[in-house]
């Protein structure tokens, strides 16, 4: 076996070829095993395999057909309600579409989670992740393709076959806004970035770089693509940012530049990012030449599977709950970014144990029933 | 005088973490002018500190076209190979901020009886006879 580890900056002609502007980035002997963090037992089948794992199932537990409660999403709120449903006695599975650890697993730091002062955010939830495996099997790259009420039970339709379950608990988070310009799908990974910190090394040393946002997350981003050297410009739709006071103070004092009522329309390049178009206040479009973009808009919560059973949605896209984490479809529960609200991974793990305790009284209470 | 890299906090740091090294360990930097001559400069003097921190550290340095490089076939400046008489792990680019921890666990797992990957995943491996190639992209964040 040979290793080789790449940095992009200093080897970026080969990051380019390879279409790793983006990282981490994994090839085994050529192809391209994963995007993003991966999890132990993923890689290790990428390697055996020579193939890019699909279901990798964690744990000494092996999946059933049929369980009491299954949760969908491995983040913050999911990991803790698998921990609180097993040991409340119902027989739980997790699935996830994706890798485990949600939006934290790429959070540089967390300094306000109780009991760790400052914590990677993907060491934070590695130790959940290993608490929860000690009740529960994780189903890491699971995709549910269909959900479906069927009496008493929902039948989830995967690629492993289908499964029925008593309950669902719902954890499955927000995902990053797209802009929807032209050009934003084919240069992801090529300049397109949602995440500078773990994409805007690339672009230090004065590289131009546009970030897309009026919120807090925009701005500490051109707070932190300016710290690193690269010459920022922020474009936002609105005439004023909604970020906090003191970073619209620091992105004034730094002197980045803000184009107001300005959207991009269309991300120009070949193989990586070459330039925007860029709509002006005047309604005129000019095109600049930028070597990446940050979107920055906001998150778009996970909420197919709600709405394909029915359940309903507050106006701002969320998926409704009571104080008990209660859809309004019986036996669904929901948890964490994806009900709205403060998105802080202290709630979504006290929204995970409410979901789970909830679906432990509501089953119990059939169960005395029948 | 040169600016150190290595703070003396993270040469405490360091210090602390290398006492998991179960021996001698070769570290050989190879380099060549023109090419990232910045980070030439910080491969060749971040591994003589870390020599500084614990002598069983032992930097070779060597220029891309000798002997060497040729040996391993080392085409990138510049490229910092772990124990390259036993195994094929080589940085290229210098391994800097978040990837400054692998390199100190490769350097670990070396020399010693340290592992990372589970049993489970040790057995799995074992079973491997082909050979694979790995490459991961990084970036120091």
């Amino acid at each position: 076996m040979s290793v080789e580890i790449v940095e992009i900056y200093e080897n970026r002609d080969l990051a380019e070829r390879d279409g790793a502007l983006s990282v981490p980035k994994t090839f085994i002997s050529g192809e391209e095993s994963s995007e993003g963090l991966e999890s132990e037992e993923a890689f290790i089948e990428s390697l055996i395999t020579g193939k890019k794992a699909t279901v990798v199932v964690h744990s000494k537990h092996k999946l059933k057909d049929n369980y009491d409660v299954v949760i969908f999403g491995a983040g913050p709120a999911g990991l803790t309600a698998a921990i609180y449903a097993q040991r409340s006695g119902l027989d739980t599975a997790i699935f996830e579409r994706a890798t485990i650890g949600g939006q934290i697993a790429i959070t540089p730091v967390v300094e306000n989670y109780p009991g760790f002062p400052r914590i990677a955010g993907n060491t934070l939830v590695e130790m959940m992740a290993k608490q929860a495996m000690q009740y529960v099997p994780i189903a890491e790259g699971m995709a549910v393709s269909d959900v479906k009420r069927d009496g008493g039970v929902f039948r989830l339709s995967t690629e492993r076959g289908e499964f029925t379950t008593r309950a669902i608990i719902l954890a499955t988070g927000a995902s990053h806004r797209k802009l929807g310009a032209k050009g934003e799908e084919a240069l992801g990974g090529r300049g397109v970035s949602y995440c500078s910190t773990c994409d805007g090394y690339l672009f230090k040393d004065g590289k131009r770089v546009i970030v897309i946002g009026g919120g807090n997350s925009a701005l500490t981003d051109a707070l932190y693509l300016d710290s690193i050297g690269a010459k920022v410009s922020i474009v936002h739709r609105g005439d004023s940012f909604r970020a906090e006071q003191r970073l619209q103070d620091s992105v004034r004092e730094r002197g980045i530049e803000m184009l107001m009522n300005s959207s991009v329309t269309e991300i120009h390049g070949k193989t990586s990012v070459e330039a925007v178009s860029i709509k002006g206040p005047d309604g005129k479009i000019r095109r600049e030449a930028a070597d990446a973009v940050f979107i920055s808009i906001g998150y778009e919560p996970n909420t197919d599977f709600a709405r394909k059973l029915g359940a309903e949605i507050t106006p701002q896209g969320y998926i409704k709950v009571d104080s008990s984490q209660r859809t309004s479809v019986p036996g669904a529960y929901a948890a964490g970014d994806v009900t709205g609200g403060v998105k802080q991974i202290t709630v979504a793990v006290a929204q995970g144990s409410v979901a789970a305790i909830s679906a432990f009284e509501d089953l119990n209470q059939k169960r005395l029933r029948t | 005088m040169q600016e150190h890299i290595l703070t003396d906090d993270v040469r405490d740091d360091l210090r602390h973490s290398l006492k998991h090294l179960g021996g001698d360990v070769r570290v050989a930097v190879f380099t060549v002018d023109g090419k990232n001559d910045k980070y030439n400069q910080i491969a060749t003097q971040m591994v003589s500190e870390f020599a500084e921190v614990d002598s069983r550290i032992r930097p070779t340095y060597h220029r891309l076209g000798d002997d060497e490089s040729a040996k391993y076939g080392i085409e990138r400046s510049p490229t910092i190979m772990v124990q390259p008489q036993k195994q094929d792990v080589r940085f290229m680019g210098v391994p800097l901020g978040e990837e400054g921890r692998t390199f100190v666990m490769s350097l670990i797992l070396a020399t010693s009886d340290k592992r990372t990957l589970s049993a489970e995943s040790r057995q799995r491996l074992a079973g491997l006879t082909e050979k694979r190639h790995v490459r991961v992209y990084v970036s120091p964040t």
